[in-house]
């Protein structure tokens, strides 16, 4: 989903109404300077990346004082927080808090309808708190037809105990403004936490605001360009140019993510990076299950669905194999209702033009399986262009499961460790 | 030089050089762009290969982009044919990568 | 009754029927034999697709073929929510959201709005279904040739949450002789109108269907409600099923929408050890599916004398 840093899931609260301190993005120690002139001390420091854990990570420091505020803007620019490197900085009028709680409004899958969440408990996380302590967890039903009402979020408040009428009235109210932001934004999951009950009333001290990428196009004032949905990280530069293919030709998709991509958790857990494109996500999911107990590890994922041409074939194949880490390569199809053909086609112009030498035989191993529409032509093409003759790859037929599929390669593999030594 | 060129809607151009498509004995491009019932783009006019529609048409997306005229040019034909796919900001990717990918790398 | 959902006397309505796609798919419909009586295209009535009379809106299309069962809906993802509420309100028995990447608060909207009314809703983002030999909505198989090739007439109801893999299973269970009653794409979505239990629930009442094979992903709570819903004795008779994304890392979205772990949660373990405790027969490896179905099949029909 596209996940907004803090910055702007608090500009949208502001936007509908729910208070959040008074802060400013800055992206140098100047601009921090300027802001601490508008804001005065003491102030939070809070690096924007999209991690949860922020606190744990290292990632909000406190000032009182310019050298320390120059200090902790330094340290933090430029860092890296779990893999993403911190761009900007959330500077914050530290708020006196008195009481941190939990709010959010998300969908429940198994109800099918928005849910209402709110825990006195704030501050943690929120799963842990539902693992060790679920009788601190209320929850409340919302039918998406009717709307969510101040009443309806004050019954709610009245299961917790121990909050006084004000404080369930004004927690009452944010309820209902947060669920604005979750309908208005189009939002998988509106959270505040914490929430802190302060003298004048109740602010919303973090925001995770997760919005439908489905519902991007319609979400004009968002103003946000998001590239292919990477989960909780930036998208990569491999991502980015892989989302441009299906940007600039609607007919089928090329879902690409990379699942590992510096092939460090394949090594870390002793498996061998490989690229994989397949037919249908399930495909996908499949062909892991199979390749990963035999010691081979997808570190990307590719979902080729909805019947792509044979262009976007052609592309997402160079896009796969210009992984550096990649000691392998498979294509996968499900029995597909697709015309296999078009893959085939595109595959072979990449083969051709990434092993200009060989005519396209490749030189890592390489397992091409076709199931489904002209499967039987997609196979023979492979031969008529000479690529099936190569050393390195199998191309398979329909009759073939993706056990077997993943069994082929293994083998493949192996062979060629011993004869070749694999990649220099 | 002669050539045959157009845009097709997925971002890419394709060149036919029409002076090696007079001697083609086979004209296999324009049998595959008809054959795969869904392409049709090509036709033969005064023996060398010739568009049935407008450039727009082509380039809005008449050609279904299946690749299989380059191809079965190469295989039976004059090599005549260069399809150009570019694929936006992969070159970005590849200039800014510190390792070279497998296929410039040898076993 | 022989099948689920859709049989020999379904009659279908298409939205969108002028659609680019809706057009291929009303072919290959056709061509497999499913009446496709009318279609809806607002501002095109009056014309015909492929001798299919379009009308301007559902209701209109109602007031000409009272007898319309299933409306089959390619439109836009951004009008879908519009046109399944002009279904729901047409009153309309089942339709079927075929397009990609709804927006997920329309398709809550839709939910509910189906709950108030008397419309299953199918999907978003279902290749169809299809019952072998009477009847095919959507798109599953692409081509009525292939679909006659990948579904064949038989007694295993099959339910895949992977629009592709139900025609793999399919073609598994083909393999070793067992036909389906109906094949049915639920839709990759996180949220979809017709969920597992429900599926359960049909093949539970349909005499002809002795058995489900199911092939389920990472993501959602689609398999653990089910398994409870199992337990509680929903659904009674043997299922087999592949539960695909046992490496699937959290946070990571495997294609569609549903496909998704996040915070620990929808792991291809848990739902396989939750539906093993309800009594499924989960296989370890896809291909094995259709020898295993065979042979739960057979103590079945052993056991039931």
């Amino acid at each position: 989903m596209a996940r907004l840093l803090e910055y702007q899931g608090k500009a949208l609260f502001k936007r509908q109404g729910i208070p959040v301190p008074e802060g400013r993005l800055v992206q140098s120690v100047d601009e921090a300077m300027n802001a601490i002139d508008e804001l005065g001390f003491p102030v939070a420091v809070k690096a924007q990346v999209l991690s949860g854990r922020r606190g744990k990570a290292g990632a909000i420091h406190f000032a009182e004082d310019r050298d320390s505020l120059s200090q902790a803007v330094r340290e933090l620019l430029g860092k890296q927080i779990q893999g993403s490197p911190v761009e900007g900085l959330l500077i914050e009028e530290k708020a006196e808090v008195q009481k941190e709680l939990y709010m959010a409004v998300t969908a429940d899958p198994s109800t099918r309808q928005p849910v209402g969440i709110f825990s006195p408990k704030g501050g943690v996380d929120i799963e842990e708190t539902a693992d060790t302590e679920p009788a601190a967890i209320f929850t409340t039903p919302i039918d998406i037809l009717r709307g969510f009402y101040y009443y309806d979020a004050m019954d709610l408040l009245r299961q917790v105990g121990g909050l006084e009428s004000r404080e369930m009235l004004t927690l009452a109210n944010l309820f209902t403004r947060l669920y604005q932001v979750y309908r208005e934004y189009d939002c998988k999951l509106a959270e505040i936490n914490p929430i802190a009950l302060v003298e004048q009333g109740a602010m919303a001290l973090d925001a995770r605001v997760d919005v439908d990428d489905d519902a991007l196009s319609r979400q004009t004032t968002l103003d946000i360009d998001f590239a292919e949905e990477a989960g909780e990280r930036a998208a990569t530069l491999l991502e980015i140019a892989a989302a441009t293919i299906d940007e600039s030709d609607h007919r089928g998709t090329v879902h690409f993510v990379q699942t590992d991509p510096d092939a460090s958790y394949a090594r870390t857990a002793g498996k061998i990076p490989v690229g994989l494109d397949a037919v249908g996500a399930g495909t996908g999911l499949t062909i892991m299950d199979e390749l990963v107990p035999l010691g081979y590890y997808p570190i990307n994922f590719c979902d080729s669905s909805g019947n792509p041409v044979g262009s976007k074939f052609y592309r997402i194949t160079k896009v796969i194999m210009a992984q550096p880490q990649i000691e392998g390569y498979l294509f996968v199809s499900c029995v597909s209702s697709q015309q296999l053909d078009n893959a085939a086609r595109g595959l072979i112009k990449a083969f051709k033009e990434l092993y200009p030498r060989t005519g396209g035989q490749p030189n890592i191993p390489c397992v091409v399986l076709f199931r489904g529409g002209w499967d039987d032509v997609a196979v023979d093409l492979f031969r008529e262009h000479g690529i099936s003759d190569g050393r390195w790859i199998k191309v398979l037929g329909r009759d073939t499961t993706e056990k077997e599929t993943a069994e082929i390669f293994d083998a493949l593999y192996r062979e060629w460790k011993k004869e070749t030594g694999g990649l220099q | 030089m002669r050539a045959l060129e157009f845009e097709v809607r997925s971002g890419g151009t394709i060149r036919i050089d029409l002076e090696k498509c007079e001697s083609c004995e086979t004209k296999a491009c324009v049998k595959m762009c008809n054959a795969t019932g869904m392409g049709q783009i090509l036709e033969l006019k005064d023996g060398v290969p010739a568009l049935k529609h407008s450039l727009e048409e082509v380039k809005r997306g008449a050609c279904t982009e299946d690749l299989g005229c380059e191809l079965d040019c190469e295989l039976y034909g004059n090599r005549a044919i260069v399809i150009t796919l570019p694929v936006s900001k992969l070159d970005d990717y590849l200039e800014n990568s510190s390792e070279q990918p497998t296929y410039l790398r040898e076993p | 009754m022989m099948a689920i959902l859709i049989d020999e006397s379904t009659k279908v309505l298409v939205q969108g029927i002028t659609g680019r796609e809706a057009q291929v798919r009303v072919r290959l419909m056709a061509e497999y034999g499913t009446k496709v009586v009318a279609g809806v295209t607002p501002g095109r009535g009056g014309r015909t697709v492929e001798g299919v009379p379009v009308y301007d809106t559902v209701k209109e299309a109602k007031e000409h073929h009272p007898d319309i069962s299933v409306s089959a809906i390619f439109v836009p993802a951004r009008a879908a929510k519009t046109a399944a509420f002009e279904a729901i309100d047409a009153s309309i028995g089942i339709i079927t959201l075929h397009p990609e990447r709804v927006p997920q608060q329309d398709m809550l909207e839709v939910i509910a709005y189906a709950r108030g009314g008397n419309t299953r809703v199918i999907g978003p983002n279902t290749i169809g279904l299809v019952s072998p030999g009477k009847s095919l909505v959507g798109m599953i198989g692409a081509r009525a040739d292939l679909a006659r090739e990948f579904f064949k007439p038989g007694p295993i109801g099959v339910v895949s949450r992977s629009g592709g893999n139900t025609t793999t299973l399919c073609y598994y269970l083909n393999k070793v002789g067992l036909g389906q009653t109906t094949a049915i794409g639920m839709g990759g979505d996180a949220f979809v109108g017709t969920t597992l239990i429900d599926v359960l629930t049909l093949f539970e009442e349909d005499d002809e269907t002795e058995m489900v094979a199911f092939f389920g992903e990472v993501g959602t709570r689609v398999e653990e409600d089910a398994a409870e819903f199992i337990k509680q004795g929903g659904f009674t008779k043997p299922l087999v099923g592949y539960v695909s994304g046992r490496y699937a890392r959290a946070g990571v979205r495997f294609g569609h929408a549903g496909a998704i772990v996040s915070r620990g949660r929808g792991t291809a373990q848990g739902k396989i050890a939750a539906l093993r405790e309800a009594g499924a027969q989960m296989v370890d490896h896809f291909g094995e599916i259709g020898e295993v179905a065979k042979t739960v099949l057979a103590e079945y029909r052993r056991s039931r004398g």
